[in-house]
């Protein structure tokens, strides 16, 4: 009703956007204020129904903070962008082109849904550093769980403000041009880089940069104005008379605090520390939500790095095979671990150890002990049998044999995977490679 | 029974009361309420005739706000408080006139045109809910629901003669009336009776989670524990002889001004009376700040109805959407709400804000503060107001304030009409007694007494935030006592 603005609806605040607003803000380092409150901001535009947008001015939710960028980001240098402040809002509703010819439609259901907004401060000094900003943002805000922050659907988005200034002036003396709808971060790289190229220009030939909103025409490379200063509106802010003051106890953000999970700082100086695991595991593990917590269920008493090796090659292929992510999965750590020991302890090859996986990917409930019964898989331990196998092999392909012992020695993996295949696969390639060696061995001394 | 429906008929004419006819009145507009899907529920307001003003919604009714902008305009979803009455049983009549948005003081700036009022057609109703209070007068419905930004039910109360009642702000649901002010809006009750109005009343004020302006179900309860609290440390040892015993009525010297007719005068003595034989004391107390309410009120108020109404900007609601944006305020707004809207935006504007919406904002609080100082009871929404001893309260502490609702009886419309062709802001001053509890957020009820040259007049009792039920005690014992006084 009141993304619709029914006359006489009232907005109502959601608890869980305070509390996934406080989140975030402690996840950024900041502070959660004791009082905020709600105003609106007065703009005409189409998807504005209320013709006024509920945002936060003058008191908003949170203070502070900063993102660090370092060797991590793969910058040689370490610095910290502050956060300025976050602030809880309302989202307009979406304009929708092309399905109606001539008309722009209006989908009210995104209307009045309520978004986080982080204003930086002018701490960024290139677009690079912009870009791993956003970035990193975003991997944290996965992280603790405030937004799945995909750029495309528009989970985040974001607007930059650029300004240039001369090698001997103050690092702030440039005007800024707001760079609007920015949306990925290969957009917003280039953008800025066109935009600091034109403001460049500007200034050398003598000119002026005007205070300005623009947009940025990706397949040109270059930013275009989108809104004059001169038409800048007077947003006539006010505090909202339908929403209560939002009041914030210590004990209250205490307990968010304690049920943030670990912030992915911490946890990749841990992984390395406690499980010796190589940076690029680290890495790949901590990007996917919900990945260090399968792994960590996972390890306990198994060898940490052969089962990251395992997460982040075969559960990751499946997983970008399938366009799907690990937190949709329908493996569950107790089927990963008994894969995962079924094969350390040699019950099955690892061949059946991948086959077990899609199997569990696809939807197989069952466990993997159950799984293998059902497969009827044991592997052939015996060397004795092996050997009966591997001599009928050898008995019936003298060519290769003859080959190998000329000194052809590729025919050697031929009669590898002969005999691989006559154990249908329940034997350890390396046992079967090492009695074909040897039976060979004694081919030659005889 | 029937003499207590009577309203106070004290030196007023039969023939003025029994012209214009209800249908002459234009209080109820609109088509009739479409019947009802199923039987209502029995309950203790069975039998009862409900008119709605109309700004708040129900699915039966248009909900035009007496505006072009949502004229044919039927809401998808009931209000609460009409909600509420009909889960009680009562009957829906239809809806009333009022000013568009209820911008106004006279029920005069309407799509559907001008509400008379039941006494002298020439004359005004009030505003803006007179069709409310002129449909009551004529019995047309057993009670009306209207709404008071700064005193839209008790003016045409007082003016109509009938009892006028605008709770505490939050004490009502406001899901559904359509927003003027919204800091200052509430949903007002009109009858006969005070008695009618406290047990619709009861029917209404309950917590609502679909507004978040709307006291909760804590703060009914503190205000319940204090006032019980001030109750125990008045009880004498005995049990009082007179109802209103205990009760202190304060009388605010700021609101002797010179504008007030004399026959204003002789009802506010005649209540002093009356409410003195009923076993009250009687005092002057003082409102430093009364003067400075209602530039403050005016200045509030137009900004934030400048706010609400930016979504009447034609492209939504009722038959007029899709004729096009440009110049549709022109179109669809009347001049008063178009008027009101620019000074609103103008207050809010980056550079007034500091010269004027700060300055009234300021001014609002020293006006609650100044109605903190001179109740008993403590308010129980500032921290720390339970805490306050209320051993403190020493001389010049009251339960009640009375003072008239307006300085005179219904104007003459031609009257009016030239008075605002000099002054456009003439017409403001109509809210010169009703603005300062709006501002404060405190209840206040007009009840009919005496009159001047055979029109009503209306005294206005106001009690601190929450006192709701003490008011409605009092206006009902003041209501009673009056007529009373009158038969003999």
């Amino acid at each position: 009703m009141v993304d619709a603005s029914i006359p006489g609806s009232l907005p109502r605040l959601n608890p869980q956007c305070v509390d996934i607003a406080a989140r975030a803000i402690l996840g950024l380092n900041g502070q959660v204020q004791h009082m905020s409150s709600f105003d609106r901001k007065h703009y005409f535009y189409y998807d504005q129904p209320l013709g006024y947008q509920i945002t936060q001015h003058f008191y908003p939710i949170g203070r502070g903070g900063f993102i660090e960028l370092g060797p991590d980001e793969g910058f040689d240098y370490t610095k910290r962008v502050r956060i300025h402040q976050v602030q809880l809002e309302q989202d307009t509703a979406k304009s929708v082109h092309g399905v109606s010819p001539g008309h722009v439609l209006i989908d009210l259901n995104r209307a009045g849904v309520a978004l986080i907004e982080v204003v930086s401060d002018p701490d960024i000094d290139t677009a690079e550093e912009a870009t791993q900003f956003v970035r990193k943002m975003q991997m944290l805000l996965r992280h603790i769980g405030v937004s799945n922050c995909n750029m495309e659907d528009g989970s985040i988005r974001c607007d930059v403000n650029v300004s240039v200034y001369h090698r001997d002036s103050d690092r702030l003396s440039g005007t800024r041009c707001e760079l609007k709808n920015l949306n990925s971060l290969k957009v917003i790289r280039n953008a800025i880089d066109a935009e600091a190229t034109r403001q460049k220009g500007l200034l050398a030939a003598g000119g002026v940069v005007d205070q300005e909103t623009r947009g940025f025409n990706a397949q040109k490379g270059v930013t275009y104005l989108s809104r004059s200063k001169e038409s800048a509106p007077d947003y006539r802010y006010m505090p909202d008379p339908d929403i209560p003051e939002v009041r914030i106890s210590d004990s209250w953000i205490k307990r968010v605090q304690s049920m943030l999970p670990e912030l992915p700082e911490a946890t990749r100086l841990r992984l390395g520390k406690q499980y010796g695991l190589s940076r690029e595991d680290i890495e790949t593990m901590i990007n996917e939500p919900g990945c260090v917590s399968f792994f960590e269920r996972s390890v306990s008493g198994r060898d940490p790095k052969r089962v990251a090796a395992w997460i982040t090659s075969e559960v990751f292929g499946q997983l970008s095979y399938r366009a799907q992510r690990l937190a949709n999965s329908l493996l569950t750590v107790e089927q990963f671990c008994g894969m995962f020991d079924a094969l350390s302890s040699g019950l099955i090859t690892s061949a059946q150890a991948k086959q077990l996986l899609i199997e569990f990917m696809d939807g197989e409930k069952r466990s993997a002990s159950e799984m293998i019964k059902v497969h009827g898989w044991k592997v052939i331990s015996d060397d004795a049998q092996i050997r009966d196998i591997v001599s009928k092999i050898l008995d019936s392909h003298p060519k290769e044999v003859a080959g190998y012992l000329k000194g052809q020695k590729r025919r050697l993996n031929f009669l590898v995977g002969k005999a691989m295949a006559a154990t249908k696969g329940q034997a350890r390639p390396q046992d079967v490679s090492r009695i074909v060696k040897e039976l060979l061995e004694v081919s030659i001394s005889v | 029974m029937a003499a207590a429906l009577r309203p106070n008929l004290r030196g007023l004419s039969r023939r003025h009361y029994h012209q214009p006819t209800p249908a002459m009145l234009n209080a109820l507009v609109g088509p009739p309420p479409t019947p009802e899907a199923a039987a209502p529920p029995a309950g203790a307001l069975t039998g009862w005739t409900i008119g709605l003003k109309s700004n708040i919604a129900s699915t039966r009714l248009p909900t035009t706000c007496g505006s072009r902008a949502l004229q044919a305009y039927s809401s998808p979803t009931d209000s609460t408080v009409w909600r509420r009455l009909h889960l009680a049983g009562a009957t829906l009549v239809g809806a009333t006139n009022m000013d568009e948005f209820g911008m106004g003081s006279h029920t005069r700036d309407s799509l559907h045109g001008r509400t008379m009022n039941p006494w002298d057609a020439g004359r005004s109703a009030g505003g803006s809910s007179g069709g409310a209070a002129a449909a009551v007068a004529r019995g047309v419905c057993r009670v009306a629901l209207g709404s008071d930004t700064g005193g839209s039910v008790r003016l045409p109360a007082a003016w109509c003669g009938v009892v006028g009642f605008k709770p505490s702000y939050g004490q009502l649901s406001r899901r559904g009336l359509v927003a003027y002010g919204s800091s200052l809006d509430a949903v007002g009750l009109l009858a006969r009776t005070a008695a009618d109005i406290r047990t619709a009343y009861l029917h209404l004020a309950h917590p609502d989670t679909h507004d978040m302006t709307c006291m909760t179900a804590e703060t009914r309860l503190r205000i319940a524990h204090l006032r019980q609290r001030l109750r125990e440390q008045r009880q004498g040892p005995t049990e009082p002889l007179l109802p209103l015993a205990h009760v202190r009525v304060g009388v605010p010297a700021e609101c002797w001004v010179h504008e007030l007719s004399s026959g204003c005068l002789m009802a506010w003595r005649q209540a002093c009376a009356a409410l003195r034989a009923l076993g009250c004391t009687v005092e002057r107390v003082s409102l430093g700040h009364l003067d400075a309410a209602l530039p403050a009120y005016y200045t509030v108020a137009l900004a934030e109805a400048a706010s609400n109404m930016a979504r009447f900007d034609g492209a939504r609601y009722g038959t007029h959407a899709m004729e096009g944006l440009r110049g549709a305020r022109s179109r669809l707004l009347g001049a008063e709400v178009q008027r009101r809207v620019l000074l609103g935006s103008y207050v809010m504007g980056h550079q007034a804000r500091q010269s004027f919406l700060a300055p009234a904002q300021r001014i609002r609080r020293l006006v609650q503060r100044d109605f903190d100082r001179v109740f008993a009871l403590p308010n129980a929404l500032h921290a720390g107001a339970a805490g306050r001893a209320v051993e403190e309260e020493g001389e010049g502490r009251v339960d009640v304030l009375l003072m008239p609702t307006a300085v005179g009886s219904a104007p003459l419309v031609s009257e009016e009409a030239a008075e605002e062709g000099r002054c456009r802001a003439a017409g403001y001053v109509t809210d010169v007694m009703t603005v300062p509890a709006n501002l404060a957020g405190i209840p206040a009820v007009s009840v009919p007494c005496g009159s001047d040259r055979g029109l009503p007049l209306g005294m206005q009792l106001m009690a601190q935030y929450g006192d709701d039920h003490r008011l409605l005690d009092v206006a009902e014992h003041l209501q009673k006592a009056l007529a009373s006084k009158e038969k003999a």
